[in-house]
């Protein structure tokens, strides 16, 4: 379990604080999607939740070991894939990942078993032996993602690893993450691709210009789905008749040529069509198009923004 | 739990390419004092071996010995003999060629029958090839004649390259092992020559072999014109060999014994001094500063470490690495100074070399390491670092003098050696320049009381310390509680 505690990172006082009173928590058995536009303060959560970058105040709790005074024991719960994983460009994937898997009290033997095992898990077989500068950028992150798995950790955080995947790529981490929760690991997911997140998260956190705006569960995701929408209705013929019904359905109005376009739907589709037949217009076609995450996501930054101002 | 990964990080620093480069460059550098000590390890000319011969009934006998500078036995030099009949004799040529076993001594027979012969003589070590020849003197079946090199020789002394030893290479009659020979010596203050007898001069030692080397006590007030003289005697007392003089003053005891520790001194204080700050910062920009600067640490750093783990282990692993090139360097030059003098460094002097070499390593090190957290680019961290070098190393000279110039002195003066020691005590790199001259009391080559220009054993101690360990505070602090 991951717990978020009040972070703050201030890196310079003439900026003020990159992330500021941050609180979320990522349970076991639990995906977590970390949604933020770039610089909202996605990754230096992340790096202090990982070590790597020291808070300014609060602290991040891994399975109730405190990162900040009890690193060693908390690092050991971890496996982290950057971005943009930065290991030393000039050692081999065989010899890096027995040198890290060392830091873990893993003896020389079981190390070199994990990393043949591990490596050839994560789609890396036959490319042991190569030196890390030339992996591309996708194999770092499968190289990455091998190392996070060495001490087969009970939380994980993945900082837009679905960057730069080929598809292939991103289906790999998909079911790696939902097999790792089956197996009820914590796993947080910053990224950018939001159906990505929609279709894995278990929650949501959103952040915005470095404080958390707001967490949402899968069930008020659905709920904002079914809520709001765009109708797409393709007439034989747009009359004033059909314009005045389709318009006491709520929302407002667009007319373009034979369509009619009615956003902030929140009716059933299927209903409208068969009231346009009963009424005796010709429907072409009728699409819904339901709110997504990504709908959601900027209609919090736009009420977040509104609200500052 | 910070065992494990100094222990990785110790291995990681010390196999690095770069370090390892370092060290070997370090080593090479420490055979430079070769030159220093004057010796030639060339083995003599084959002109200079020693080759004699005897006939019996069965033919020809030659005994050949090939040895180093020392006298000492050299195997597998190649000695070819051929004895050509001279006219009216006949026309059929013999020939042999043997290997000195490791005794450094060939033994050749040809079967070749009594006559006159021209005999040519061919020898091949590692230092090359030699040859000569000349006709063979016809004797006695079972006389032994030498017929290259000289019965008595001076050889290199061992234990003092200035000093020459006598070296015999004999053999009886029929070539057998002069067991019985004894070798006598006597002294003479002058030019004149020495035609005495066995009773008049003083017993040196027996041959107990074909070869042997003499060290004769002589007394310590020879002047320039003292010869001295060598006799072999036979068992029966007859004389068996009677040599020319040796100047005396070559084998006087001791001459000008070299002194291992003035090379020492000089090649740590100039030559080692000056590499170790540089192999000192590669060694820690290649295994800190280049992976802090570009974020390579941080995949270690998300390992179980603590911050403070990681970097007391790099640190310290950097500075084993660069010090055992260090501490091996003087381990060679010392090495290579017995091998010349026969005496290793005095062991108070080496400990103070090598822990001066660690204070400097320690001290450059750490300001590699606490740079490391102030600068931002790899560049800006190698630019300043060989900046800083290039003054401390280069420019120290000019420094001191705008030292003295400021202290209102001139060159030589006390004023000139008050600036050059406390300048040394602001630079790291010239820590070993000033534990050279607490030792040995003098800087420049000036004879110095050094506690009157406040460098005692405390002042040294204490700015030892402050350089291995403040640098190293500020890195620690910087590392554990800046990002």
């Amino acid at each position: 379990m991951l717990e978020i505690k009040n972070l703050t990172k201030i890196f310079s006082p003439r900026q003020g604080p990159a992330i500021s009173s941050v609180s979320f928590e990522v349970k076991n058995g639990e995906i977590v999607g970390f949604v933020g536009l770039n610089g909202a303060g996605k990754t230096t959560t992340i790096r202090i939740a990982v070590g790597v970058s020291l808070p300014t105040a609060g602290t991040a709790i891994i399975d109730g070991h405190d990162i900040t005074n009890e690193k060693p024991e908390a690092s050991k719960s971890i496996g982290w894939v950057p971005e943009i994983p930065n290991y030393e460009p000039n050692a081999k994937a065989w010899t890096m990942m027995q040198y890290l898997a060392g830091f873990y009290g893993i003896n020389r033997t079981e190390a070199k078993k994990q990393a043949k095992e591990l490596l050839s898990s994560v789609g890396l077989s036959g490319f042991e032996n190569r030196k890390l500068r030339t992996y591309s950028q996708g194999m770092k992150k499968r190289f990455s993602l091998a190392v996070s798995l060495i001490s087969n950790p009970q939380n994980f955080l993945f900082d837009e690893v679905l960057n730069g995947l080929d598809p292939e790529g991103i289906h790999f981490f998909r079911e790696l993450m939902l097999a790792q929760r089956k197996l009820g690991k914590a796993i947080l997911l910053s990224s950018h691709i939001l159906t990505e997140i929609e279709n894995l998260a278990d929650r949501v956190v959103f952040i915005h210009r470095g404080k958390l705006i707001k967490t949402a569960t899968r069930d008020e995701l659905a709920s904002y789905a079914g809520h709001g929408g765009v109708l797409r209705i393709v007439l034989q013929n747009v009359t004033d008749d059909a314009v005045a019904y389709l318009k006491t359905l709520g929302g407002s109005i667009q007319v373009e040529g034979n369509s009619v376009i009615l956003s902030n739907f929140q009716g059933d589709s299927s209903q409208v069509n068969a009231e346009l037949v009963k009424r005796g217009f010709s429907v072409q076609e009728i699409k819904h198009e339901k709110s997504g995450l990504e709908e959601y996501f900027f209609e919090l930054i736009h009420k977040t923004e509104a609200a500052n101002r | 739990m910070i065992i494990r990964p100094f222990l990785y990080d110790l291995k990681r620093t010390i196999t690095s390419k770069s370090v390892l480069i370092l060290t070997i460059i370090t080593l090479l550098i420490s055979l430079t004092i070769i030159p220093l000590t004057g010796i030639n390890s060339s083995f003599p000319g084959f002109s200079e071996s020693n080759i004699l011969y005897y006939r019996d009934n069965t033919g020809y006998h030659f005994l050949a010995y090939s040895a180093n500078q020392f006298g000492e036995p050299v195997s597998g030099t190649s000695v070819g003999i051929t004895l050509t009949p001279t006219p009216p004799a006949g026309t059929m040529n013999y020939t042999q060629t043997a290997r000195t076993n490791n005794t450094g001594l060939a033994f050749l027979t040809l079967n070749a029958p009594n006559a006159t012969y021209y005999v040519a003589i061919s020898t091949t070590t590692g230092g090359g090839v030699g040859k000569s020849s000349f006709p063979l003197r016809s004797w006695p079946m079972g006389h032994v004649e030498l017929i290259s090199g000289r019965p008595m020789a001076t050889v290199v002394d061992r234990t003092n390259a200035a000093k020459r030893d006598i070296q015999v290479f004999y053999a009886a009659p029929f070539g057998a092992v002069p067991l019985g020979y004894s070798l006598y010596y006597k002294v003479v203050n002058s030019f004149s020559s020495f035609y005495g007898n066995q009773s008049e001069m003083t017993f040196l030692g027996n041959l107990t072999g074909y070869h042997q080397i003499f060290d004769p006590p002589l007394p310590n007030n020879l002047n320039e014109t003292s010869q001295v003289f060598f006799g072999l005697f036979k068992p029966n007392n007859s004389t068996a060999l009677y040599t020319s003089q040796f100047a005396g003053f070559e084998l006087r005891q001791p001459q000008t014994r070299i002194n291992g520790t003035n090379i020492a001194t000089f090649f740590f204080s100039t030559i080692l001094s000056f590499f170790m700050p540089l192999v000192a910062i590669i060694g820690s920009y290649t295994s800190y500063g280049k992976d802090r600067l570009t974020g390579v640490l941080e995949s270690v750093l998300a390992r179980p470490v603590s911050r403070r783990g990681l970097a007391i282990s790099r640190f310290f692993s950097t500075i084993v690495a660069v010090g055992i090139a260090g501490v091996a360097s003087v381990g060679l030059v010392d090495l290579i100074l017995h091998s010349v003098s026969g005496t290793f460094l005095p062991q108070d002097f080496t400990l103070a070399i090598m822990a001066a070499l660690l204070v400097e390593v320690a001290a450059f090190t750490g300001l590699v390491f606490l740079l490391s957290h102030v600068v931002k680019s790899t560049g800006a961290l190698l630019g300043i670092m060989i900046g800083l070098f290039v003054v401390l190393d280069f420019f120290w000279t000019l420094i001191i003098l705008l030292l003295t110039s400021l202290l209102g002195g001139t060159l030589g003066s006390e004023v000139s050696l008050q600036a050059a020691i406390l300048s040394y005590f602001a630079n790291p790199a010239q820590f070993i320049t000033l534990v050279n001259a607490y030792l040995f009391q003098s800087t420049s080559g000036i004879p110095i009381q050094t506690s009157n220009f406040g460098l005692t054993l405390p002042a040294l101690v204490l700015d030892g310390v402050l350089w291995a360990a403040v640098p190293f505070a500020i890195f620690l602090y910087l590392a554990v509680n800046r990002d």
